[in-house]
């Protein structure tokens, strides 16, 4: 086990991982509304992102759009594939026990995935494009405009949504929902209607992130399972259908990934953050970083 | 046989019971009644282990009790109903006191037997092949009475039996309690239903506020100033 | 001269292990009875497994999404002890069960002493398997990603190796005609009983005596000791493992799917759930050709959320709706869950 270490690297870790948690966050924005909303613990939220990124791919390959001018048609469409997805499958079984929940979207995640093997193969695909190849540099340290762009649009949506729930109607809508479900609908909210948009943003988030990853991040079948969990890590760290704490969560991950892949051998930074996980969830499922929801 | 030394009990700032001594001697019935929010269920939860005291002394007959998880309270010989019927809702009405029964043997043919007879007790043996869900609230009072029998208590602890019940099932149950002291079980019970507590208490202790008030005979208890004042409760 | 009653369940028990014994001899001269035997050994073990699982998640209604944490944990064993120095997997079946056993306990210490439930529990053991193909892909001496092979060595049955399907079937017929009965017992016994009441009412559970904590921890024992062993045979018969294969979600969602389909804490519920199932997956699995491995998951995974979406209580649970008239009413503690709407 030899552990090597070197200032440059190490900063270049940091950096990297500061680029990576952001939009891990994204995705993990989008898990924790959900979440948080409607206590619904998504399996298949991985496997959304991989069906964005497989769109994504084919956007701007077959048709040859800008990647980052995807990102409208990728939320829109990812919106309504949550939206559907929602209405047919979770919203039936919204009052059934947990486990029921949680069994329907762990089927959906191999539906999903296994699909995805049938119609396209295992073989990862990756799109070549300038945004990877464009690099600042700042003293040893590298940042690759892909991964920049990524991380300020992520931050962007990230901070949209959240003046979306506390400026609007909409927003306010769904707070509502999500702390008291009863006393929302009796202030004339609709409740079901509001967990569909939630649902939907959630999905969406996942959709941005998708055209946001494509500069830099490959597409395969199995993307989602890894990054789902991941995702799943970053919402219990940071509290369910907490915003900011999705950020902060998705900021210490992407850090524990690069940085921990850079001090520790082999997948060992990997294994670090599961414990990590398995240990929150048994002392604070309600997250480390406690706010009111 | 129960004896509580000046036990206090606090949740965050919250005082629910302070100071409190009671005793219970064998083959009584006491009656526990106080204004809702006096700490009353939490004086059965802390007697039975699902809470332990902050400090004091809870005794059956020679056994401390204090740090004991609600499992070992039950083998010592402290049954319990629960406010909120608590049955296992998905199998039958014998298989839910079997449980119980089973604290006393390993048996099946024996769990079985005394199932049924502790059934037979509250008068609830043609619904043995029943599914708990499917009982009426009075079935399932009965029900939370006869698991208890069946781990064979020597103190019975009810925290409410009668409530939600009418005239005609209050008259039941009070029956069945008086039966069971007759039969040797010694009765500590929560109730708000002054005809139960009036006509079959020994003696009752009224709680307000985590505070003992008053410790008498149903007659002093009715007379006193200040248990009328606190809050005497409903007279049904 | 005291007459032996033999309750209904342990007969039916019997009559099925004795059909599923003569099913290779009668197979013996068919050309294709190998591909016979291979479902039929599948159905066997994951049977086996499947009921394992349903006595931690369907009796004790705790729902371990991870118990391929047990089968990898008891597969390595026994491979690594086979291939590094050379003992026999039935020796080594003693290693994987005493470590299955110790892991087991550990586990189920930690999770339970901190009251951890439903969801949460699931969550943390889908994150141990997967922290498991996380570490087991990083130690060298464990094969890395490119997994371990149990060496053949040809025919000997005392390392647990078989030409053919033959021997390998029985072992596997053996296995589940033993947990069968183990949950013949259980189902009727006061252990069986404290778990369905820790499932149903904890806090009642234990009002009445019954130890929630050391009940949930024991079922999680048995139900990895008895995965562990299962393990042990699943790498002799498939005599190549790699963790994603044995730590994977892949032989989680099956465990657990077919206790569901079959019915939960029940004695047959991980029987008839995989015969049931694993039949249609190989037959979807040769349609779609062998290119399209995912084709068994695709599958399951469409399952599930079919079972899911329009009947939880699975078909054992529909099944019984129409039979609790006609048979008698000593029945046990039948416990299919409820659709709580």
């Amino acid at each position: 086990m030899d552990i090597t270490f070197s200032l440059p690297l190490l900063l270049q870790s940091v950096v990297s991982g500061v680029f990576l948690g952001g939009v891990f966050a994204l995705i993990a924005t989008g898990l924790t509304l959900i979440w948080g909303v409607m206590k619904i613990i998504n399996f298949a939220h991985g496997e959304f992102l991989m069906v964005g990124l497989y769109l994504v791919y084919f956007l701007v390959t077959k048709l040859g759009i800008n990647p980052y001018l995807t990102i409208p048609i990728n939320f829109i469409f990812l919106f309504l594939i949550g939206a559907l997805i929602f209405r047919v499958n979770i919203q039936p079984v919204l009052k059934d026990p947990v486990m029921n929940q949680i069994l329907l979207t762990v089927g959906l995640m191999l539906v999903l995935q296994n699909l995805a093997l049938l119609f396209f193969s295992a073989t990862p695909l990756t799109y070549d494009n300038i945004y990877n190849r464009i690099t600042y540099s700042i003293g040893p340290i590298v940042f690759p405009l892909a991964n920049v762009l990524a991380f300020i649009g992520s931050l962007i949506v990230i901070l949209l949504l959240g003046l979306f729930l506390n400026r609007t109607d909409t927003g306010r809508a769904i707070r509502a929902a999500s702390q008291n479900s009863e006393a929302a609908t009796l202030m004339g909210i609709d409740v079901s209607r509001t967990y569909l948009i939630a649902f939907g943003i959630g999905s969406g988030c996942v959709g941005i992130a998708a055209s946001l990853m494509i500069t830099f991040y490959y597409v395969s079948p199995t993307v989602g399972g890894f990054l789902g969990l991941i995702a799943f890590i970053i919402v219990v760290l940071g509290g369910m259908g907490n915003i900011a704490g999705a950020l902060i969560g998705g900021l210490i991950i992407g850090l524990g990934e690069t940085v921990g892949a850079a001090l520790l051998p082999g997948s060992f930074s990997r294994l670090l953050t599961f414990l990590i996980f398995i240990f929150v969830l048994l002392f604070r499922p309600e997250g480390i970083l406690r706010r009111g929801e | 046989m129960l004896k509580i030394n000046n036990v206090t009990k606090n949740f965050g700032g919250l005082c629910a019971v302070s100071n409190l001594s009671l005793e219970v001697e064998q083959g009584q019935i006491i009656g526990l009644i106080g204004p809702n929010g006096a700490g009353k269920t939490t004086v059965f939860n802390l007697i039975t282990g699902f809470y332990n005291p902050d400090s004091g002394e809870i005794f059956l007959n020679d056994h401390y009790l204090n740090n004991l998880k609600p499992h070992q309270i039950c083998k010592l010989g402290i049954g319990r109903t629960f406010q909120i019927v608590q049955p296992f809702p998905d199998i039958t009405t014998k298989d839910n006191v079997m449980v119980g029964a089973f604290l006393h043997t390993s048996n099946l043919g024996n769990a079985e037997k005394k199932a049924i007879e502790a059934l037979d007790r509250v008068k609830l043996n043609n619904k043995q092949n029943e599914k708990a869900k499917n009982l009426t609230l009075l079935e399932l009072k009965q029900l939370e009475i006869a698991k208890a029998l069946a781990t064979e208590p020597k103190l019975l602890l009810l925290d409410e039996v009668a409530a939600g019940l009418n005239e005609n099932e209050i008259d039941k149950i009070m029956e069945l309690v008086l039966e069971l002291n007759h039969q040797g079980v010694t009765i500590l019970m929560i109730e708000h239903v002054m005809k139960l507590i009036m006509g079959l208490s020994h003696r009752i202790i009224v709680l307000n506020f985590g505070h003992k008030i008053a410790d008498g005979s149903p007659e002093d208890i009715r007379n006193n100033p200040e248990v009328v004042e606190a809050y005497l409760g409903k007279e049904e | 001269m005291r007459r032996i009653k033999i309750s209904q369940p342990v007969l039916i028990v019997i009559i099925v292990g004795i059909l599923f014994a003569i099913i290779p001899v009668c197979l013996k001269n068919l050309p294709t009875k190998d591909y016979y035997l291979h479902i039929i050994i599948l159905i066997l073990l994951y049977a086996y497994l499947s009921s394992a699982w349903n006595i931690l998640g369907g009796y004790a209604g705790q729902h371990s999404l991870g118990n391929a944490l047990y089968l990898g944990a008891g597969a390595y064993t026994s491979t690594y002890l086979f291939v590094k120095f050379n003992i026999t997997p039935w020796i080594g079946l003693v290693f994987a069960s005493a470590f299955c056993a110790l892991l087991g306990w550990v586990i189920g210490y930690i999770c339970f002493r901190y009251g951890l439930k439903g969801g949460y529990f699931a969550l943390v053991t889908i994150a141990l398997a997967e922290a498991a193909v996380y570490l087991i892909t990083n130690i060298k001496q464990l094969g890395g990603a490119m997994g371990l092979e149990v060496k053949w060595l040809g025919n000997k049955p005392l390392l647990m190796q078989f030409d053919g399907k033959v021997g390998y079937y029985y072992i596997v017929l053996v296995l589940a005609v033993f947990v069968l009965f183990l949950l013949t017992w259980l189902d009727r016994s006061r252990f069986g009983y404290s778990l369905v009441a820790v499932r149903e009412n904890e806090t009642a559970a234990e009002a009445l005596g019954v130890n929630s904590m050391r009940v949930k921890i024991l079922a999680n024992v048995i139900s990895a000791i008895l995965t562990g062993i299962g393990g042990v045979f699943f790498a002799q018969y498939f005599t190549y493992i790699h963790p994603r294969l044995v730590f994977g979600e892949g032989p989680s969602v099956q465990i657990l799917l077919f206790s569901i389909i079959g019915g939960l804490g029940t004695i047959w519920g991980g029987a008839l759930g995989s015969l049931i199932l694993i039949p249609i997956a190989e037959i979807a699995r040769a349609q779609l050709g062998g290119a399209f491995a995912g084709a068994p998951l695709l599958f399951y995974g469409s399952i599930l959320m079919v079972v899911m979406l329009f009947m939880p209580n699975g078909f054992l649970g529909l099944l019984q709706s129409f039979y609790r008239k006609y048979i008698s009413h000593e029945k046990s503690v039948y416990t299919v869950r409820p659709r709580e709407r």
